[in-house]
Order: structure tokens, then sequence, then C-alpha cells
């Protein structure tokens, strides 16, 4: 999959962006134990755990393929609902699942294919859930809890000697949310552009640029952890 | 390596990034593995809810029913076997509800629904897994049918978001309409059930009594006006 550059992409360009920093990475040599489970973890979203088989005897009525199936998508979905959600994301993620469950049946298509469709079906109830919340009074922007939390104007800082998945997905969830979406579903989804792009109702080149400018953002991030977000950046609760 | 690694990211350097080939003490790489790192112990406890929803959405098919006119005969007549079976648990026959468990309800599910569905082996070994049938197998006296009621109500919630009315003009929500003593009572019904259910997980193996409280005595009488109504199906497991 050659990569070319699709500049005509649309998509707006923050200023900051690609700015470029002085070198100023600062945390130690990760540990070997850490550098396995990293491996691990790049492993798992380059080459996700293969559910084909699992799906279809799910369909079929065997309750433990289904645990197959949840115990290999759950972990991405709830993540990817984290930085949608933010706390709410256990409970849209059981709405999805209730919805999955029931909806098992009618699903075809292999692994890549399940994990865009429960993808897909996390992200409405996701956007119902921040619909509802936005027409409800007070104060709901739940990217606020993720960023604002104690100690929080440090994420990158922090995220750079101990870096937690909570971290991590605090830092994705600065970005816009086109961007952060990209990059989660490739990342912790594993899918490849073309099944985020469905997700997404995007084409692939859309949703590299997206992903591209979201890691060019991350980057940005962890080079100047002292820079705060910008107002408008990363504000999940605004349904395009 | 320190000057990619302070510099821009670029574009094809991205995508390899994305595509978790990028190795080396890249903090973006590393941001991005820690963001994938495999599942942690807390984002799987809702497994339990979600297996719980799916057995009741595999004993209780399509529910959201569009496609539904054959299907409306094997869901009555599953339902009517399964309360047949409990019943007959609660009157001491454990072995005969064993035998309406595992040899005819999953097959006349699947044989009502699609026609390549069949028990699969796991599912028919039935070791801890199983879904009801295996409850009243184990021969726990107090395997009425309040989990499927909590499993109906899921399933009705599942449903009603896209139509509360018509989702219980499934027959399979004839027996939660009862009991929740109405059609308009279903939502509160249901409402107070699974806040006393909150685990509905492990909802078969601890039969808490909050269908009984709600209405004393139902759930025993009940089962057996269902299982009179069908004379057919419901002696069909007995022998």
């Amino acid at each position: 999959m050659r990569e070319v550059a699709e500049s005509g992409e649309s998509g707006v360009m923050s200023a900051g962006v690609g700015r470029r920093g002085q070198a100023t990475v600062r945390a130690e040599p990760a540990d070997d134990a850490s550098d396995e489970v990293r491996a691990e973890a790049r492993r798992l979203w380059a080459a996700p755990v293969d559910v084909s088989a699992a799906v279809l005897a799910a369909q079929h009525g065997d309750e433990d393929s289904f645990r197959v199936i949840y115990r290999a998508v759950q972990p991405g979905l709830l993540r990817y609902l984290r930085v949608l959600v933010g706390e709410d994301a256990e409970d849209v993620a059981s709405e999805a699942w209730l919805h999955i469950a029931r909806d098992l049946r009618s699903f075809q298509g292999d692994s890549d294919g399940f994990r865009g469709w429960a993808a897909t079906i996390a992200r409405h109830r996701a956007l119902d859930h921040l619909r509802r919340q936005r027409r409800r009074p007070g104060p709901s922007v739940p990217i606020e809890q993720l960023t604002d939390r104690p100690g929080d104007d440090d994420t990158a800082g922090s995220a750079l000697e101990v870096l937690s998945t909570d971290t991590a997905l605090a830092l994705i969830a600065r970005l816009p949310r086109d961007q952060a979406e990209a990059v989660l579903l490739r990342v912790v989804m594993g899918l490849d552009a073309k099944a985020a792009g469905r997700v997404l109702g995007k084409r692939p080149g859309a949703v590299r640029t997206a992903a591209y400018r979201g890691l060019r953002r991350l980057a940005t991030f962890l080079e100047h952890p002292d820079v705060p977000p910008r107002s408008g950046d990363g504000d999940m609760a605004t349904p395009m | 390596m320190s000057m990619h690694r302070s510099r821009r990211v670029g574009r094809s350097a991205a995508q390899r990034l994305l595509r978790g080939e990028t190795a080396g003490p890249d903090h973006l790489a590393e941001l991005l593995a820690t963001a994938a790192t495999p599942a942690e112990r807390d984002e799987l406890l809702g497994e339990e809810a979600a297996v719980s929803v799916f057995r009741e959405a595999h004993l209780l098919p399509a529910l959201p029913l569009r496609r539904q006119s054959m299907i409306k005969t094997a869901l009555a007549k599953l339902l009517t076997l399964k309360v047949a079976a409990a019943a007959i648990t609660v009157t001491g026959a454990g072995g005969v509800a064993l035998a309406a468990g595992t040899g005819h309800l999953p097959g006349s599910v699947s044989g009502g629904t699609t026609p390549t569905a069949h028990p699969t082996p796991t599912h028919t070994a039935g070791t801890h897994h199983t879904a009801k049938p295996s409850a009243t197998r184990d021969g726990h006296p107090g395997a009425d049918p309040s989990p499927s009621l909590a499993g109906l109500c899921h399933a009705y919630r599942a449903g009603a978001g896209d139509n509360p009315g018509k989702a219980l003009d499934n027959p399979a929500f004839t027996h939660l309409i009862t009991v929740a003593g109405g059609k308009d009572k279903v939502a509160a019904y249901c409402t107070a059930l699974l806040k006393t259910h909150p685990g509905k997980g492990r909802a078969s193996s601890h039969p808490t009594g909050a269908p009984t409280t709600h209405r004393t005595g139902a759930p025993t009488t009940h089962p057996t006006g269902r299982q009179t109504a069908h004379p057919a199906t419901s002696t069909h497991p007995v022998h």
C-alpha cells in the first residue's frame, strides 16, 4: 500500500500543526518489559486477532465464540469510545454490544469487516449519546473530563515519563475529532484506511490525511508538553 | 534517529506508524503502541452482561421483528418450551427438564430461524456456559423464569428504542407483558427489574426474587397457564 501525497484532501489545517520544535524529548528509554508490551501492541494493531471463525460460530449461537469476539474487540471499542464520549464510554459500549449481540445474525463479512461493523455501531451509539447530552442542560463536554483532570495540564510531559493507556488516550482526545477518530480506528481498532473510511463515511484518502494530521499534532504535543491545547482543540462534543 | 523523531512526521512515516511498523524509541510510536496495548482487566468487565444479552438475543432471535411471521411461531414455541422446562423443574422433574433443554430447545430455535443453524458441539456439550437449560439442569429449584424476564427486558429495551409499541407485539413478550401487568407497564417493570439485576450476567446463577416480590406467586402459576395454552408443544419435551 504505497502512500501518495493527498494534498487535495479537504480538512482545516490548524495553526500550530506541524510546527517544528527543537528536540526536547526527555524520556528515559523504555525498559524491556514495556518494550515487549508495546511490541505486542504493534503486532495487535498491525494484525488484529482474526475473529472470522468466532463470528460464524457465534452467529450459530455459540456463546464461547461470542466471548472470544468480545475479548478481541471490546478493548479497542472501549478506548475509541472513551475518546468520543469520555467517562460514559462503558455505558455506550454496553449499548453497542447489545446491538451487536442482537444483530449479529444479520452481519456478513470477515474479521476486519466485523471490527468495522462493531465500530460503526459503537460510533452511532456515541453520536446519539452526544446529541442527547447536548440537549440536556449543564456542562457536559466529555473531553474536559479527560483533559481537565488534576495534574492533566502536563499530560504530555508526564506521558513521556510513564506512558499509560489513559494518558495516551487523553493525548489523542486532544485532537480534533476527525483526526482522533482516524488515528483510533487505525490503531486501536486495527482497521485499515479503507475500513476506517467506511466507518466514518469518508474516502480512504481523507482518513489517511486526518490520521496523518493527527499524528503530526500528537508529535507536537509530545515535543511541547508545556503548550496548552488551544480552545477548540479536540472538541469532541460537537458532532459535525 | 533523533533527527527523525524531532522533526515533523513525514507522510509515509505516518502511514508506517499507523500500520504498527515502526519500532525503536520514537515517542510517537510509543504513544500509539501504548494506546493499543492488550486488554486491561477492567476493560472486560462488561463481558458477562454482553454474553447474557447474546444469550437472550439468540434464544429470542431478531426482536426488532420485521420479517417474522414464520419466526413468530418458533418464538412462541420456544417460549412455551422454556416455560414448560422451568415449570417441570419447579415440580422436581429435573431429568425431564434436561431432556427438554438439551434436546428440543436449541433445535427448535435454530430450526425455526436459519436453516444452517445447528447447536454447535460446545453448545450442546453445555458445560457451564450454556443458557437457560443448563440452569434448570443444574437443578436450581429456584431457576424460575426470572432470568429470562431480565433477558426479555434487555431484548425489549433493545427493540423498544426503535418502536416500543410494535416491539411488544412479538408473542415472545407475552410472558413479560403478563408478568408486568400490561403492555403499558412493561417499561417501568423492566426498569425496576433491571435495577435489581445490575449484574445481569450471572442472572441464571442467582435467581433473585425480583419478579416474585413484584407479583407474589406469579412465576409458578404463570408457567402452568402457558403450558396448557399450548398443549401440543408443552407435552412434547416430556415424552
